[in-house]
């Protein structure tokens, strides 16, 4: 049952009713969109199509417009791929996507995985590259297998829900091999922990990822032996010719009330939603120890992490719920994303300068004096964690978002300057730490720069563990100072005197 | 001088009022810049300046939908805004009137005045409704109510003149 209650201002949201979130079936979680969570043994398999930073980074709408259609591709080729060798999608993020293929470390559950990703990577270059010309920086993968708390939270219908999240060492650190590092995965290539060695009759590396150069002529003969099937890489060609063939194209841009997102009529992969917002990207810290410590103790704490989790998605739809026409970006991991406009009505002319900044600490202390959070006890249930947190807007720059629909599922996936700004920021932060790119930290209040420290070498600033009374007494100091600027009103050469009104 | 700092759509004129005095009028919206606002929020100004100007400031209503009626907020019950002290005002025009300006140099002074410290008031109404303050900061210097006002600024003024 759904209710209405009227909060403020002049906003409304539903009420839904305590979730059942408990242990459920995995195929359940995964296509029938129950909320839940299961642990799971298998492989994890995230593939990354590495645009240039004029592409990720989109300016304009057209930019923005011709990249989403990348990933609409993109997103289909992958699953086109999976289906053969029983892959399932669970998140899909953008550039990135997660697959999953359940069950034991075997060779042939191995030899399956690596042949789904070389289809895979052979038709993002066959077909993704020329389109991308010199925006093209290359495709990569890695994989890890172990097990994993696969968690879903949210409604189904929910386009920013129909992602799964994974949490566990597995799911883990395939993703930080392949997204960040020096020695990240190489372009045209799928990294796999180096002991899988003996599967493929290679001798192992002593580094911890070994290598697959899927597009190198020296590994041909592996390639050849263990991977191509002439058959089945026919079959799939077809099968791409014909999604390319019944695809639409993105036609217009719609500028949907957030509402609409929630509602599949008002909002399509045709029509992709635009919007002036800060993207404010937050990592849990903290939280992969918690994780790999469950899983060293058994069934009981992987349960409490799994709920512990939960909550914390809950958390963040609350966020999203109480920050009014802000929308929330499917979790990427423990990375969740509010897009925050600059006030209710999304008008940039009063710009409220430091809504992102007061959600932002909302965001970092569980919303701590908020009525809701002490009634849930968030401050003090997640004290041994803390919030990375990533933030920008740009002074013309839009996000443009848009629902790839696949399998029934619609998967949630925002584009341009902010999304990609404020990734970065965040990946640069520890937690307790907001980064703001420079471009929006000028535009706050002198005395709340003051707050702020510009980290070396980048192009964002950073502060620590603010607080919304430090936020507010930094404001209220601001302005504090009765002298005004002369030359505000053309007053040269002589001094005005101060502004102090009187009480009536 | 007023009407020049307004943005449009704005007015300008006079009447005559029953006492026989003239009274020019202005409206217009300004655009905050008070304390670092660089937000482009604007307000709706309206002005009414007397003959004995440089004794009575120019009566002010600033219209936005953030403006706290109240009077802790330096809100009259009429709707005008307290944002300087009448006698400050005085001493300060004329005190400015013997440094022997040009009359446009006078002028340009206290419409700078005028306008700025409403600019200032304006601002701390936009930060209160912002940061959704209950009453104003005592960080906010301000002026007691009435004769106490006066008294307020006749202490200071002798205080610095003594430093001095």
């Amino acid at each position: 049952m759904n209710t209405k209650i009227p909060t403020p201002p002049g906003e409304a949201y539903d009420v839904r009713p305590p979730n059942r979130f408990a242990r459920a079936a995995l195929s359940d979680i995964i296509s029938k969109g129950n909320v839940g969570y299961q642990e799971a043994i298998g492989s994890h398999i995230y593939c990354e199509l590495r645009p240039t930073n004029e592409l990720q980074f989109a300016e304009d709408d057209k930019t923005a417009l011709a990249y989403l259609q990348i990933l609409n591709d993109l997103t289909h080729y992958g699953l086109l791929a999976a289906a053969p060798f029983n892959l399932v999608l669970l998140e899909a993020q953008g550039n990135v996507l997660h697959f999953f293929k359940e069950g034991p470390l075997t060779a042939a559950h191995v030899t399956e995985a690596l042949r789904f990703d070389f289809i895979f990577t052979n038709v993002v270059y066959e077909k993704l590259k020329p389109r991308m010309g010199d925006k093209w920086n290359g495709f990569a993968s890695c994989m890890a297998h172990g097990g994993a708390i696969i968690v879903r939270h949210g409604a189904f219908s929910n386009p920013s829900s129909s992602s799964t999240v994974s949490l566990g060492p597995a799911a883990n650190e395939p993703a930080k091999q392949l997204l960040s590092g020096i020695a990240r995965t190489p372009a045209g290539c799928i990294d796999v922990p180096s002991e899988w060695a003996s599967f493929l009759s290679k001798p192992k590396p002593l580094t911890q990822w070994l290598t697959i150069p899927l597009k190198d002529r020296d590994w041909m003969s592996f390639v050849q032996l263990h991977l191509e099937d002439a058959n089945l890489r026919g079959t799939f060609r077809n099968l791409i010719d014909r999604y390319q063939s019944e695809r639409a194209g993105f036609t217009r841009l719609n500028t949907l009330s957030s509402q609409q997102l929630h509602h599949p009529e008002g909002f399509s992969v045709n029509a992709p939603y635009r919007l002036r917002a800060f993207s404010i990207k937050a990592d849990l810290d903290g939280f992969s120890p918690i994780v790999k410590e469950a899983f060293a103790k058994g069934r009981d704490a992987i349960d409490r992490v799994a709920v512990g989790f939960g909550e914390i998605l809950e958390f963040v739809e609350y966020l999203e719920r109480t920050v009014s026409g802000s929308i929330k970006l499917p979790f990427a991991g423990d990375c969740g994303t509010l897009l925050v406009p600059p006030d209710a009505t999304g008008d940039f002319n009063t710009l409220k300068t430091t809504r992102w900044l007061e959600t932002a600490i909302r965001w970092q202390t569980f919303a701590a004096g908020d009525s809701d959070s002490q009634k849930r006890n968030w401050s003090s249930i997640f004290k041994n964690v803390s919030w990375a947190i990533g933030a920008a807007c740009g002074e013309t720059t839009t996000c443009l978002l848009a629902p790839i629909e696949a399998e029934n599922r619609r998967f949630l996936i925002g584009v341009g300057w902010p999304v990609a700004t404020s990734l970065e920021g965040q990946n640069m932060g520890k937690g307790g730490e907001i980064l703001v790119h420079s471009d929006d930290f000028q535009q706050l209040p002198d005395n709340v720069k003051k707050l702020f420290t510009k980290v070396t070498g980048s192009e964002f600033w950073k502060a620590c563990n603010l607080s919304n009374d430090k936020l507010r007494r930094a404001i209220v100091e601001g302005a504090t100072s009765c002298t005004p600027k002369s030359l505000v009103y053309g007053v040269a050469g002589a001094q005005l005197p101060r502004s102090r009104p009187h009480l009536t | 001088m007023l009407f020049g700092h307004l943005k449009g759509p704005k007015g300008i004129g006079s009447r005559i009022e029953k006492s026989g005095q003239s009274v020019y009028w202005t409206f217009g919206s300004l655009v905050l810049r008070a304390h670092g606002e660089n937000s482009g929020q604007s307000v709706g100004l309206n002005l009414i300046v007397r003959e004995n100007w440089a004794s009575e400031p120019p009566e002010c209503r600033v219209m936005a939908d953030f403006i706290r009626p109240e009077g802790d907020w330096h809100y009259r019950i009429d709707g005008t805004l307290c944002y300087v002290l009448q006698r400050e005002w005085a001493y300060g025009i004329d005190k400015f009137s013997r440094t022997d300006p040009s009359p446009e140099e006078f002028l340009r002074f206290a419409t700078g005045w005028c306008l700025s410290a409403i600019d200032s008031l304006a601002v701390r109404h936009l930060i209160g409704h912002r940061l959704n303050l209950e009453t104003w900061p005592t960080e906010w210097l301000d002026y007691a109510h009435g004769i106490k006002g006066d008294e307020q600024f006749e202490t200071e003024l002798t205080l610095s003149k003594r430093r001095r």
